[in-house]
């Protein structure tokens, strides 16, 4: 480590010649000039792409300069190039906008494309200060036995992050291509995708430390070590991770489906290695739930077998109308709203008699059992004016109070 | 914006302090400088395989030890190792020259400091200075551009000579015959099939004059043919045995040695640093073997210390001074026993050769090349034509021309003018 340190200190000597000193001084007054630009209010929603614009061609300008002074210009050239990329990264996103989901995009941008771009920066400028090949082979230290080099490390955690971040796409495309080729649902695929992302992590994993140079036997090593680790310290998050496993094998729950989490539907986004993410539409909150809560507590899902759901509304008519035209109505009008379900049929049961009305539950089905809430507002608004037109009165509570007579003193 | 700011500033105001590391008082005359500074030396090897922690360790020793040398003389110089494939050499240079990061000093062949030279990416130096002084007279022919200047200074021979596993070979062959004799018996050779790594069986088979002659325009008579022929004829001898390997120009003959597919092959001297560390004292080093006809005639490379063109003044001065001090007859020869990998170049640098087979070895070896310098240089001439000859060898090789076509394409190459 202290040779790569000393090789790293060794860097700064180039900052004694002037012709170094000219391009960084010159590329940090220019930035700064431009950040400066930026913050102020821009006169048009384009603004901000001419203050960029205006960068690059003022680095160009500045390379151009230098090489007609017989200067070294190469640095300048670089960073114009690589802030160039880096505002490209910012139009590809848009670009990716139109064809990807927001969501999709932002994950892309954030956790693949801008981490990779900064990686590819980096090695330009080591590139350009030291030799790579020769930098590569400095050794870190032993990994039970082996020598670890910087190459090794740098090639292991580079090889990591794409299969964290770059196993997300052809893991859900092969889930795609599975699901046509044998049939099954939407979150069966999600399901899938996470399991051939995890087995293509693994695999992946494994193989790279054992290609790069890792001793074989270290690596089973260490994750016995691991396991008798994870028994103590980390027993929770790897209790989450083996629970997530469990559940999407069992199909309990699954990317997609629908639980009822504190009386609220809510619906699962993803199923990770510690937590899963639920959608909860009352609030647009996304709820994070460890997963081996669903292995202690009792969960409710409307998606168990299928998608379909009973939804209750109660309401009451006066005694004085005949319960079976009410229910008749009152059937016959839920039918008519959208998203019950015409089969099975709407049923309507008399739940009792009331202080003032005879009480009434309806009973439907409908599809989505995200739609609950305003499906049933649909319902009872449409038994409203049904009610309204039919003549059935819809009673307010009543209490008749009887006078006693006073008794004689 | 303000941290912006801040950062800029902060690198804006440190960037003189680093600077300011190498501007100190001017020295007196006689007296070095007592400033630190750091010195970014290049170092081509022969291609990417090559770089690994073994040989950045050696070669780090190396100049770690010349660092330490030079200390006592004038502390504060740190030398900064920069490993390139040989080939991406001059590419690199010529990249960096344009950023500002040029190495202060390249050690490269001959041939590669004159194309930087040629290419203006490095500065020359004005002769007779005090590093020259302590040149052979001999070689300065090799480093002048003009009577005033020098595109590089010499700093070590790197002869061709034989490389062999001492755990499989006791005794390394003296002569060609004995060579055909060993592989009968069961020792592994490999060869290149390349003129410049082959040009030593030439002397050794007695057609280097033939071929130098041609060169030189006489005309091909019978003998001169004839001993052309009896060269290919022993190369396709060697070809028939089972244990000869003549192998592609870009074979790694090295790698074939460390792992046990050769126990002999034809090296460079500053092969050893890679092929010494793996193999430590089981590497054996002997001159390459003479045949009925003659001494061979191995080539020497000029190793140069060539002067990068970004130099800071102070780095330039430290740089200077080092050259000159690693042409002192004493580091010469203290650097040549330490690392056996290249001959000095000074005036007087006596070696201890008795006491040493490997430092035998490489003054025989040195000593076979300078013999053969004076013919050998002619085909060096046409070492732009060196693909057609690898060419004409390779179908020779595998049969596509046979031995009397070969010999006929080659002395049509040998007489046609150089591009």
């Amino acid at each position: 480590m202290s040779e790569l340190l000393s090789q790293i200190g060794g860097w700064f000597g180039y900052l004694s010649r002037p012709g170094v000193l000219v391009q960084l001084s010159g590329v940090a007054v220019l930035i700064a000039a431009s950040l400066l630009a930026s913050r102020r209010p821009p006169a048009r929603p384009a603004g901000p792409w001419f203050a960029r614009l205006g960068l690059l061609a003022l680095l160009g300008l500045f390379t151009a300069v230098l090489a007609a002074v017989s200067m070294p210009y190469g640095l300048v050239g670089i960073a114009a190039l690589l802030i160039g990329g880096w505002f490209g990264l910012g139009l590809l996103r848009h670009g990716l906008g139109r064809w990807l989901p927001a969501g999709e995009v932002r994950q892309l941008d954030s956790g693949l494309l801008r981490p990779l771009y900064l990686l590819f920066s980096l090695v330009m400028l080591i590139r350009e200060v030291d030799a790579p090949a020769s930098l590569a082979v400095i050794p870190i230290g032993t990994w039970f036995g082996s020598t670890v080099t910087v190459g090794q490390v740098f090639l292991s955690l580079l090889v990591i992050v794409l299969l964290f971040v770059g196993s997300r796409p052809p893991s859900h495309g092969l889930a795609w291509i599975l699901q046509r080729l044998l049939g099954g649902g939407d979150s069966g695929r999600r399901a899938l995708a996470l399991l051939i992302q995890y087995s293509i992590i693994a695999t992946g994993v494994v193989w790279t430390l054992d290609q790069i140079g890792f001793n074989r036997t270290a690596i089973l090593a260490v994750a016995g070590g691991l396991s008798v680790g994870l028994g103590f310290g980390i027993k929770e998050v790897f209790s989450n991770f083996i629970s997530g496993l469990w559940l999407l094998f069992e199909g309990s729950v699954r990317p997609g489906d629908i639980l009822y989490i504190d009386g609220d539907p809510c619906e699962v986004r993803s199923l990770g290695l510690r937590a899963a993410v639920l959608w909860r539409d009352r609030d647009n909150a996304e709820l994070v739930i460890p997963n081996q809560t669903f292995f202690t507590t009792t969960t409710t899902t409307f998606t168990g077998s299928d998608r379909m759901r009973i939804s209750e509304v109660s309401f009451g008519a006066a005694y004085h109308h005949d319960p079976g035209e009410v229910i008749r109505l009152a059937a016959a009008t839920a039918a008519e709203v959208p998203g019950v379900l015409a089969e099975p049929a709407p049923k309507v049961l008399v739940m009792g008699y009331g202080d003032s009305a005879i009480n009434y539950a309806l009973r439907f089905w409908i599809a989505n059992p995200m739609q609950n809430l305003s499906i049933s507002t649909a319902v009872r608004r449409a038994i409203w004016q049904a009610f309204q037109r039919q003549g059935i009165e819809i009673p307010f509570p009543q209490r008749v109070l009887h006078r006693g007579r006073s008794q004689p003193g | 914006m303000g941290r912006w700011l801040r950062a800029a500033a902060l690198v804006l105001g440190l960037a003189p302090l680093v600077a300011g590391c190498g501007l100190g008082p001017q020295p007196l005359p006689g007296l070095t400088p007592r400033t630190s500074t750091i010195l970014y030396v290049a170092i081509g090897v022969g291609d990417a395989t090559r770089i690994d922690s073994t040989l950045r360790s050696a070669l780090g020793e190396k100049l770690e030890a010349l660092e330490k040398l030079y200390a006592d003389l004038r502390p504060g110089v740190k030398l900064e190792l920069l490993i390139f494939e040989e080939e991406r050499l001059l590419a690199e240079v010529r990249r960096r020259t344009r950023s500002g990061l040029a190495p202060d000093l390249i050690l490269a062949e001959g041939s590669i400091a004159q194309q930087l030279h040629q290419e203006g990416l490095t500065r020359t130096v004005p002769f007779p200075n005090p590093s020259s002084d302590q040149l052979s007279p001999s070689l300065i022919p090799f480093a002048q551009v003009d009577a005033r200047h020098l595109f590089a200074v010499p700093v070590g021979y790197a002869p061709q000579l034989a490389c062999f596993d001492r755990r499989r070979m006791a005794q390394p062959p003296a002569t060609m015959q004995a060579l055909l004799t060993a592989s009968s018996e069961g020792q592994s050779f490999g060869f290149k099939l390349d003129l410049g790594d082959l040009a030593w069986t030439l002397g050794s088979l007695g057609a280097l004059e033939s071929f130098t002659a041609i060169r030189a325009g006489s005309p091909a008579t019978e003998e001169h043919v004839s001993r052309i022929r009896q060269w290919l004829l022993w190369l396709q001898t060697a070809n028939l045995q089972q244990r000869i390997t003549l192998a592609g120009p870009d074979a790694n003959l090295g790698d074939g040695l460390l792992d046990g597919t050769y126990a002999w092959i034809t090296c460079r001297s500053s092969d050893q640093t890679y092929l010494h560390a793996q193999l430590g004292d089981d590497l054996g080093l002997a001159p390459l073997p003479a045949g009925s006809q003659g001494q061979p005639s191995p080539v020497s490379v000029l190793l140069m210390w060539a002067y990068g063109r970004n130099s800071s003044p102070v780095q330039r001065q430290a740089a200077e001074e080092l050259v000159r001090f690693s042409l002192n007859p004493p580091v010469q020869r203290a650097m040549t026993l330490r690392g056996r990998t290249l001959l000095p170049v000074s005036r007087e640098a006596p070696l201890p050769v008795a006491s040493s087979t490997r430092l035998a070895a490489l003054v025989t070896a040195q000593q076979q090349a300078q013999d053969a310098r004076a013919r050998i240089s002619q085909l060096l001439v046409m070492r732009n034509r060196e693909e057609d000859f690898n060419r004409i060898l390779i179908a020779f090789h595998y049969g596509n021309l046979g031995v009397d076509e070969a010999t006929d394409a080659l002395v049509r190459l040998l007489q046609s003018p150089s591009p």
